[in-house]
C-alpha cells in the first residue's frame, strides 16, 4: 500500500495527513507540503498521523525539521497522533517533550489555552 | 542463494529461515515489513504491538543498510533473514558496504537541549534495541550485521 499524503486547510490551520507509512520511502511527500507551509507563522500547522501505521526514525526525521523551522519562524506546529505505533514511535523517541503531540485536533485548542 | 554474504550468522536451522535479497532501495522497506510481520503473525500469541515493534525494529535496520549500500555505492542487495524461534521472530539484517566504528555514533542532546531539534537522524540503532530483545551488531571492513529477537509472549508462557 503506498503512503498517501494529504492537505486540507482548515480555518487558520494547515493539515497535512499521513495515510500508511512514513518511512524513507515516503519522507519526501511529507517534507515537501511541510517545507511550503515552514513560514506560515500566522497559521498552525498540524502534521495529523491519525492514518499513520508506522513511523520511524526516517520519518521523525522530517517531523524533527519542521518542528526546527517552526520554532524559527515563529509559528506554531502540532502533531496529531492518537494511540498507536506513531504515538509509541513519539514517546519511545522522547519526541513528545520537544514537539507538540496530541492525541486529537480537538486536544489542540486545550493545549494552547493551558501554555 | 549465495552463503558469502558479510555478517550472516547461522543462528538458527536453516530450513526454518526466511530470506529475502532486498535492492537496497527504499521503496523495498515496506517489503521488509510485510514479510517479516508475516513471518510474526504465524505465532499467534503474537500481539499487535509486538508486530508493531518487529516492523519498526526492521524498518530502522534496513533503512541503516539501504543507507550503508547507497554511501559506498554497493550495487548489491541487502538480506533480511527472518526465523520462528522459541516464543518470538528472529531477524537479521546484513549489508556489504563497509563498516563503521559503534564507538562513533553521537550522542543525542537531551530532549530538553534547545539542540535537540538539530539532529534530525541517529535514532536508529537506539530504537532497535529499546523495542527488541537478545540485540546484537557485528560490524568489520566487510558490511554490518544487526541481529535482533523480538518475542511476543510473556517470558512464563507455557510454550506447549
Amino acid at each position: 500500500m503506498l503512503t498517501r499524503v494529504t492537505e486540507t486547510h482548515d480555518g487558520d490551520d494547515i493539515v497535512i495527513s499521513v495515510h500508511g507509512d512514513l518511512d524513507l520511502a515516503s519522507v519526501a511527500a511529507v517534507r515537501i507540503p511541510l517545507r511550503s507551509h515552514a513560514l506560515d507563522s500566522e497559521l498552525t500547522l498540524v502534521l495529523d498521523l491519525t492514518a499513520c501505521l508506522l513511523l520511524d526514525s526516517a520519518g521523525a526525521g522530517v517531523i524533527i525539521g519542521a518542528a526546527r523551522r517552526r520554532r524559527q519562524a515563529g509559528g506554531r506546529f502540532l502533531v496529531v497522533a492518537p494511540e498507536g505505533p506513531a504515538r509509541r514511535f513519539l514517546a519511545e523517541a522522547r519526541l513528545d517533550q520537544v514537539i507538540d503531540v496530541v492525541d486529537r485536533r480537538s486536544d489542540a485548542d486545550t493545549r494552547a489555552s493551558v501554555r | 542463494m549465495s552463503s558469502s554474504t558479510a555478517g550472516v550468522a547461522e543462528s538458527t536451522e536453516p530450513d526454518q529461515a526466511v530470506v529475502l535479497e532486498l535492492p537496497a532501495r527504499p521503496e523495498f522497506l515496506a517489503l521488509a515489513r510485510l514479510v517479516t510481520s508475516a513471518a510474526a503473525d504465524l505465532d499467534p500469541m503474537f500481539g499487535d504491538e509486538r508486530v508493531d515493534d518487529l516492523r519498526l525494529a526492521v524498518s530502522e535496520a534496513a533503512t541503516n543498510a539501504m543507507e550503508a549500500h547507497r554511501e559506498v555505492g554497493q550495487e548489491h542487495p541487502v538480506v533480511v533473514r527472518c526465523a520462528l524461534v522459541d516464543g518470538g521472530i528472529e531477524v537479521e539484517i546484513a549489508d556489504r558496504a563497509r563498516g563503521f566504528d559503534p564507538a562513533s555514533l553521537p550522542a543525542l542532546p537531551e530532549v530538553t537541549d534547545p539542540r535537540r531539534l538539530e539532529h534530525e537522524r541517529g535514532l536508529g540503532i537506539a530504537l532497535i534495541r529499546a523495542v527488541t530483545d537478545d540485540f546484537h551488531l557485528s560490524t568489520g571492513a566487510g558490511g554490518t550485521s544487526v541481529r535482533f529477537t523480538v518475542r511476543g509472549r510473556f517470558p512464563d508462557a507455557p510454550t506447549g
